[in-house]
């Protein structure tokens, strides 16, 4: 009886202490919930007032940006606002780990008592189940149903109450003030294209030139057939385009891209098209700093100019400079840079925008509205990144736009992105661009082979389909192939090594070593091969079949892109000039 | 009315008002947002660091672990039938899934990643979410809401806080229950259509378990846990999604937990144990009167039923272009057109935002404003339909009349607590006989 006793008295004094520590435990959560609250108050009320006033400063500061009284208030209130935020920050997160600590112990002693104070229930005698269990199911179903009509209630009141999202969106336009919206002109026909050097490489991006009536020499130390030199503001690789009277280039640092747009006739620089930053930044990508922050040569459809950047940004730019839109198209994944340029199609911009690995999904192939900037299609891509710019070619099943990227070589239709057929046969990092010369499409894998495929028909190819011929010596790494409808040229990047082979069969023609390093891609002008080295200096070579140099003349500075060409003149970009090389009369 | 079940109504109420509040104040768990200083000395602000992404390990830890925790809790609950194991568990889980891993990934808001996984080919999600989706379902199937009881660290830190439990009347329970319906409902529609992730969104306790969140996640978190300390983890009861799933799979699952390992002697011990109201007492037997007025109940609701489902259907529809602007590109078309056709004056951020990057036309906007209605209307169909067939299915079962002889644990609503067994006399003369087995071994 007395070691009873004894227990009891044990068990007691046990549950008392738990409920002693919950209290004294609750007691101190309680203040520090009390105390944070305080401290949040204050802080949420203190700091949105010293906010607002330094936004009044920087806006005074606008109108009067030399006012020392005003930056030093700023400065202090600045400084004030972080040390009260820092502040807030820390004890916030102290008293949070120390409220845990002591809710955990208040918990852990409650649950204690609770324990030690549990008594077995005292269940009341002549329970009637049936008439409990009915009831309950009874009320239960008045409960359901009466819920059922208050959820239907609610969605009855709240639409007559809460404001539903418009969904006709008519904008209504008052009658005595008609807004006449500006028509938008249809794109140019081929023959249109044909007279001028809209994209990179020209037409059909063949690097072959319409006009024959070139110069073969010029001299800018005494400005013989130098028509005019113009200072490009910004640097940058990509190659100059032409429409009419109007030469476009762009140009890039890693806070500013620009399209620039030069009078032909007298190179004055007629204005500058600012591309805004979106939401992506120089920081925010990869960029080898040989690919530069403008390496992709715009494309214009005689009605707009379009640009890309390596961040993603693609513009669109009207001949008198004012810019129609701009669109980002996510953050690139490119080892180098993104390189690739423009092609226009019918009321499209087309962009091969590969990045990351085959497997990553962010390979894409994506179709612009030119008017808007709106995605007309976009094609997914199993391809690593790459820096080709796709052809347009016309073949007996209808256009087909040619991409080439590790693995595949594939073919679209360039009307909604449809992929026509696919060869897996390419490799490495390829940067040179395809070409289409009698009837074979020319790709390259760089220092490895070059490959002719014929074109085919939707669904015809395959992954393992037979090329035409094949060969592995002289293959580029940069530039891109020419031909000259006989002979296939290829121009390797250091040394100068020019490789021709027959375009029938690949056999080879011949092979000589020019010198210097080459960036920029051979061009076909009439019989004759206009070939500019990194060094800066213009090599004119006889189209044949053996080695013959017309002439050597120098730029004065380095030339990495590819030349323009319209009637009589041809433009170069140099290191920092853009160049109009054409007969005086 | 039983003065305790009368505090109960009270508290819910209280709940149910303060959660008004809390979602009303936007109880989101985004956090502050502090720029950095104007600098004017030339002085370059150092390149944004993206922090690497937490090494795979890690994820197949959680998959591992909660595997591990789901196999020991089925072993307590099924074998072992003792509420400190269970406890323990629970402890464990609510320290490595609460706080450890900050209550992410899991099972709860991976509900909406698989969603949107099926419905959206450009979203997929990594496969170990897909494991921890379906571990605890396929589990139910076979033992019930183990994951509730052990695994979970929602229902684990509302369970820590349970002190003074007061029962809620089953009429009242019923109907609150729908509430776990509408918000399943709203998070898959809501992440079918790419509007956002709202389970994770107003989850009441990640603020909790991360020492971060606005004050209106704080409140919400704790008025839960206040309310927690009289009714039963409400969160699991009222509104977690999951636990629909879990609760339906386990009406189906091959063992279920028993209150009594032999067979029950009708004490009526364990009769108020359950503090999550899934304890069903003997039904007795029904008179023939009561019968046959359910026959006729029964036909009734048979007859309503697709009458519901279709009025669900039509008040979805007709909801569907307020549930819309929970998507942000309607919002901003919406707020576009105000500005546009002169109804609200100045801009908002948004607005602001998308008429300087120029990056979409308005009329674009629309288009896709009106593309995104559109989805939202078949949803919203859907969505109304589903709540007409849970409340007309909800009236059906409550029409027919089961038979039981024994105080039993309905497995869609056991929680897989063990408090019960505790109270059993068969459990403690199992115990007894164990532990004389044992000590017989032992001498």
């Amino acid at each position: 009886m007395l070691e009873n006793n004894s227990t009891k008295k044990r068990t007691f004094q046990s549950w008392q202490a738990a409920i002693f520590i919950t209290c004294l435990t609750g007691l101190f959560s309680l203040f520090l919930i009390g105390f944070l609250s305080v401290r949040y108050f204050h802080y949420s009320h203190t700091l949105p007032g010293q906010e607002r006033r330094i936004e009044e400063i920087k806006s005074e500061l606008g109108a009067a940006p030399g006012n020392e009284a005003l930056l030093q208030e700023v400065r202090e209130l600045d400084i004030l606002t972080r040390s009260i935020r820092f502040q807030w920050y820390g004890v916030a997160s102290r008293a949070g780990y120390l409220l845990l600590f002591n809710l955990a112990v208040m918990l852990t002693a409650a649950q204690w008592a609770k324990k030690r104070r549990e008594r077995l229930p005292a269940p009341s005698s002549n329970k009637k189940y049936d008439e409990e269990y009915d009831s309950a199911a009874a009320m239960s179903r008045r409960t359901v149903a009466g819920a059922g009509i208050i959820l239907g209630g609610l969605m009855a009141a709240a639409t007559f109450f809460l404001n539903p999202a418009v969904d006709d969106y008519v904008i209504e336009v008052a009658e005595d003030e008609p807004v006449a919206k500006k028509e938008f002109p249809g794109p140019p026909d081929r023959e249109e294209i044909g007279l001028n050097w809209p994209r990179f490489r020209g037409p059909g991006g063949l690097g072959v030139s319409q006009f024959e009536n070139i110069p073969r020499e010029w001299d800018v130390e005494t400005g013989d057939n130098i028509l005019w030199k113009s200072p490009v503001p910004l640097d940058g690789q990509g190659s100059p385009i032409v429409w009419d009277d109007k030469v476009f280039l762009t140009g890039g640092t890693e806070t500013e891209k620009q399209v620039y747009c030069y009078d032909a006739l007298d190179g004055e620089l007629l204005w500058t098209g600012d591309v805004p930053e979106l939401n992506v930044s120089v920081s925010d990508i990869e960029l080898n700093i040989d690919t530069g922050f403008a390496p992709a040569t715009p494309c214009t459809d005689g009605r707009q100019v379009y640009a890309i950047f390596p961040t993603g940004d693609v513009a669109a730019f009207d001949f008198n400079g004012d810019r129609q839109w701009v669109v980002n198209l996510g953050v690139p994944d490119n080892v180098y840079g993104h390189a690739s340029s423009l092609v226009g199609y019918g009321n499209t911009v087309i962009i091969q925008y590969d990045n990351g690995q085959a497997d990553d999904d962010q390979s894409w192939l994506i179709a612009l509205d030119c008017e808007t900037g709106d995605t007309v299609w976009r094609t997914a891509r199993d391809v690593m990144n790459s820096w080709t710019t796709p052809i347009i070619i016309e073949t007996q099943y209808g256009d087909q736009l040619i991409t080439s990227s590790e693995p595949y070589l594939i073919a679209y239709n360039p009307q909604n992105g449809e992929e026509l057929w696919r060869a897996d046969i390419l490799s490495g990092e390829i940067a040179p661009s395809p070409i289409y010369a009698e009837g074979l499409i020319l790709a390259i894998s760089p220092y490895v082979a070059m490959i002719a495929v014929e074109p085919s028909g939707p669904g015809e190819g395959d992954d393992n389909r037979e090329v035409k011929w094949e060969i592995d010596r002289g293959i580029p790494d940069i530039t891109s192939p020419l031909s000259d409808g006989e002979r296939v040229y290829m121009l390797g990047t250091y040394g100068g090594a020019l490789s021709v082979h027959y375009l029938e069969d690949g056999r080879p023609a011949w092979q000589d070593y020019i010198g210097g390093d080459f960036y920029a891609s051979p061009s076909l002008v009439g019989d004759s091969i206009y070939l500019f080295c990194a060094e800066g200096a213009g090599y004119i070579l006889a189209a044949g079949d053996e080695y013959e140099l017309l002439g050597q003349y120098p730029l004065g500075e380095q030339v990495q892109a590819s030349p323009a060409f319209a009637e009589g003149r041809m433009y170069v970009r140099g290191e920092e000039h853009l160049f109009c090389i054409g007969y005086s009369e | 009315m039983n003065p305790m079940r009368r505090t109960g109504i009270i508290l819910l109420t209280a709940l149910i008002i303060s959660l008004f509040f809390c979602f009303a104040a936007g109880a989101d768990t985004g956090a502050l947002r502090f720029p950095p200083p104007d600098f004017e000395s030339g002085y370059e602000m150092p390149a944004t660091e993206t922090p690497p992404s937490a090494s795979d390990i890690y994820e197949y830890l959680a998959v591992i672990v909660l595997a591990a925790v789901l196999g020991l809790g089925t072993y307590f609950v099924f074998t072992k039938r003792k509420r400190k194991y269970i406890w323990g568990l629970m402890i464990f889980s609510l320290a490595f899934f609460g706080f450890w891993r900050r209550g992410c990934i899991c099972p709860v808001g991976a509900t909406q990643n698989i969603t949107l996984t099926i419905f959206d080919q450009g979203y997929a999600v990594p496969v170990v979410v897909i494991i921890l989706f379906l571990l605890p379902l396929v589990l139910s199937l076979f033992w019930g809401r183990i994951f509730c009881g052990t695994a979970c660290p929602l229902g684990a830190i509302q369970d820590i806080v349970l002190l003074k439990p007061l029962s809620v009347p089953y009429w009242l329970e019923v109907p609150l229950r729908l509430l776990g319906y509408v918000y399943l409902g709203m998070a898959v529609l809501l992440a079918v259509t790419g509007a956002g992730f709202i389970i994770c969104r107003y989850d009441p306790f990640v603020s909790f378990f991360r020492f971060s969140g606005s004050l209106g996640a704080l409140m919400l978190g704790g008025a839960f846990l206040v309310v927690g300390i009289f009714i039963g983890r409400p969160y699991c009861r009222f509104l977690c999604p999951y636990g629909i799933l879990l609760r339906h799979l386990s009406r189906i699952s091959k063992w279920k937990v028993k209150i009594s390992s032999d067979e029950c002697i009708q004490c009526r011990l364990c009769e108020d144990s359950c503090p999550f109201g899934a304890i069903r007492q003997p039904t007795g037997e029904a008179s023939g009167e009561e019968l046959a007025r359910r026959k006729k109940m029964l036909a009734v609701s048979i007859v309503l039923l697709p009458i519901i489902v279709f009025a669900g259907g039509l008040g979805g529809a007709r909801i569907s272009s307020l549930l819309a602007r929970a998507h942000p590109d309607v919002r901003l078309a919406d707020r576009i057109y105000r500005e546009e056709s002169g109804e609200v004056a100045g801009t908002t951020d948004q607005s602001e935002a998308f008429r300087s990057t120029g990056d979409q036309s308005i009329e674009s906007l629309y288009e896709l404003s009106a593309e995104i209605q559109a989805t939202y209307h078949q949803g919203s169909r859907l969505l109304g339909a589903f709540l007409g067939l849970v409340v007309a299915a909800s009236l059906i079962r409550h029409t027919v009349r089961r038979r039981s002889r024994e105080y039993k644990a309905d497995p869609s609503d056991c929680l897989a607590c063990g408090r019960c067994f505790e109270l059993c006399p068969n459990e403690r003369l199992r115990r007894q006989r164990i532990k004389e087995e044992e000590d017989l071994r032992v001498g």
